[in-house]
């Protein structure tokens, strides 16, 4: 079974979010419909050759975003109820929350962040 | 678990050396051939030294350039890592070693000393009372053989087993030149009948004692070491 | 069930005229990948060659696949495969000479195993050692390791020299090997990439000292470059976590290891406007603890 997983080494994001954006990929173009198995983390690892910890990474974060389920001893599925719009709506949410964070740690105000946003979907 | 290892280190040696020792054994064996075929053509004291000559060379530089090859040049060329990543110990490579070239060695140097007896006495170039100092001699080629193998083993360093090989041969030459001059060898040494005194066979002993206890020592002193690359 | 460590190493110590190994730990556990970094002669080759029992250290415990080493080390390479960037074979024999030696020495030698890595690895089992290229070289070396299937792997820099197309290939055999979920590596690269890629944990030595060990995600999570402005060239908060500084003008880039989301911060009070935050990667990340290592031993000389 080939995934077809193909990485830019240009890419400076942490491995483990770019296998995450693969796998959301396939969800999101019909490849991988709801309740599909996914490979197991050994065999997703051997196949595009990093380790086992990144992949273990990569599913964790996935399981806490709602996006697979996984059920001990049984491996892991897409998300039957996954929707795709909560989805991404999901994701905004958590950029939203940790540049929220950032902004209290530079003593930013709430108004000031705002203007921020504002000026970035310009 | 197969455990028979110094077999496959033995025969893993022959193998690679293969070449080497045929080549030897036969320019050996040629040797031989020629002083049989000398005999009568030339003057007999002259065949004498060029037969001694002829005789030892090749067996001396086998055991030489073999025990280079497996002891010295294996640390040197690197396979020693690839040898000791192996499920071999330090006793097993050891023994390995020894039971490569001292047989090796031994044999052609066994056929040596016998054709070298037989052309000296049968064909009577040399009186019979020159046998047990022939003896000396050839066992102190032994005696010096396995004390430059054990260096080898040990230290595996080509300048060291050079040094050793220069000591042991200046060495050898000096004690059999002693040995001719003690009174009990020289005595006998020109008479028509082999005398086997005290003197010899005291002298005879210790040189096989020494062999013996070079071997073990060797396999002593190996077995402490903890550093093997 | 208890199974053992693949590696287990306390308090290694191990004193050369020039350099000196010091306590030592290193632990991982069987399924996993452990990659060691650190610059030429930190130590990476020393501490190998203890795990392999080809070095006795000085002091301290070492196990391997839970047998003592070096006291029983014959029963741990049964099941260990060894290969060094300068280890050589015999030059006047074949390849297939060297695999049929292997033969005889391990009873799990897999014939269809070797065959497959034969023809994955494009070697060809006639060709003669001294007629090898170095990466045909290093190959034919990881073909003879892996083909016993042995339980832990130890690679001392396993792709150095070799050409992008042939790292691949090494890199690629080793993940395969994984495929097997009691399987182990242990390696040393100075090639970042190589480590970054496959580890599940990474150790970091410098001067014969280890420097950071822990999984691999973690490491790499801690580690952060904050990118600021000091218009009034004010002074830099005082942290502990501070492995470099640049300053260019009124501009800053500073590493910072342990990283906290607070740690922004310091510097806003401090003064300073905050442009970015960004990850490094672990050649980012080793330059950094080289850099830190030399100006701590710098200043420990000065005073």
């Amino acid at each position: 079974m080939s995934l077809g997983f193909v990485f830019s080494q240009r890419d400076k994001r942490p491995m483990y979010q770019q296998i995450m954006e693969q796998i959301v990929q396939r969800i999101a173009v019909g490849d991988w419909p709801p309740d599909t198995p996914l490979p197991s983390i050994r065999q997703l690892a051997t196949e595009t050759k990093v380790s086992i910890i990144t992949v273990k990474r990569a599913y964790l974060e996935l399981e806490r975003e709602g996006v697979i389920v996984t059920h001990q001893g049984k491996g892991s599925r897409v998300n039957g109820r996954i929707d795709l719009q909560s989805l991404q709506r999901e994701e905004l949410a958590q950029h939203l929350a940790r540049a929220a964070r950032l902004a209290r740690s530079l003593g930013m105000a709430a108004d000031e962040l705002l203007d921020l946003l504002k000026k970035h979907t310009q | 678990m197969t455990r028979a290892i110094v077999p496959q280190l033995v025969r893993k040696d022959l193998l690679i050396w293969r070449r080497l020792i045929l080549i030897f054994y036969g320019v050996s064996f040629a040797c031989i051939a020629a002083v049989g075929a000398l005999y009568g053509r030339i003057p007999d004291r002259v065949l004498v030294n060029l037969g001694f000559t002829l005789l030892v060379t090749p067996v001396g530089t086998l055991g030489i350039v073999l025990l280079m090859q497996t002891n010295v040049f294996e640390k040197a060329k690197s396979t020693q890592p690839f040898i000791m990543s192996l499920p071999v110990t330090v006793r097993e490579f050891t023994l390995a070693k020894l039971l490569v070239n001292v047989p090796v060695f031994g044999v052609l140097w066994l056929v040596t000393a016998g054709a070298a007896l037989w052309f000296a006495f049968g064909l009577d170039l040399l009186p019979l009372g020159t046998l047990p100092m022939m003896t000396m001699v050839f066992l102190g080629v032994l005696v010096a053989y396995v004390c430059i193998l054990g260096v080898s083993l040990l230290s595996q360093s080509l300048g060291i087993t050079i040094l050793a090989i220069t000591f042991f041969e200046i060495g050898t030459s000096a004690y059999l030149w002693v040995i001719v001059f003690l009174d009990p060898i020289r005595s006998s040494l020109y008479g028509p009948v082999a005398v086997w005194n005290s003197t010899a066979i005291v002298i005879l002993t210790t040189q096989a004692f020494a062999a013996v206890a070079a071997t073990v020592a060797t396999l002593v002193i190996q077995n402490g070491k903890r550093d093997f690359v | 069930m208890d199974t053992p460590l693949a590696v287990q190493c306390e308090g290694i110590c191990k004193r050369y005229p020039h350099f000196r190994l010091q306590d030592v730990d290193l632990a991982f556990e069987q399924g996993t990948v452990m990659g060691l970094v650190g610059p030429n002669g930190a130590g990476k080759s020393t501490i190998l060659r203890i795990v392999m029992g080809l070095v006795g250290p000085d002091s301290g415990r070492v196990e391997v696949l839970g047998h003592s080493m070096p006291a029983d080390q014959i029963a741990a390479k049964y099941q260990i495969g060894f290969v060094a960037e300068d280890m050589r074979l015999y030059e006047s024999e074949t390849i297939a000479f060297h695999m049929e030696f292997m033969r005889s020495i391990f009873d799990s030698w897999d014939d269809d195993y070797a065959a497959t890595l034969l023809r994955r690895l494009d070697l060809l089992e006639g060709q003669k050692v001294k007629g090898l290229s170095h990466g045909q070289r290093v190959k034919a070396i990881l073909l003879l390791a892996l083909a016993h299937r042995p339980n832990l792997l130890v690679f001392d820099e396993p792709t150095t020299g070799l050409d992008p197309a042939v790292r691949k290939e090494v890199l690629d055999e080793m993940v395969n090997a994984l495929e097997d979920e009691t399987r182990s590596i242990l390696f040393s690269s100075h090639n970042t990439l190589d480590v970054e890629q496959i580890s599940d944990y990474i150790t970091f030595i410098y001067g014969g000292r280890i420097v950071e060990s822990r999984d691999k995600e973690t490491f790499l999570d801690g580690w952060r470059r904050l990118r600021l402005t000091n218009p009034n060239n004010a002074r830099l908060p005082e942290l502990p976590n501070i492995r470099d500084v640049r300053q260019s003008g009124s501009l800053c880039a500073v590493t910072v290891n342990d990283y906290d989301d607070a740690i922004p911060g310091e510097f806003v009070e401090a003064g300073l406007s905050l442009d970015e935050i960004e990850p490094l990667t672990l050649e980012e990340i080793f330059l950094a603890n080289v850099q830190h290592a030399k100006r701590v031993a710098g200043e420990g000389a000065v005073s």
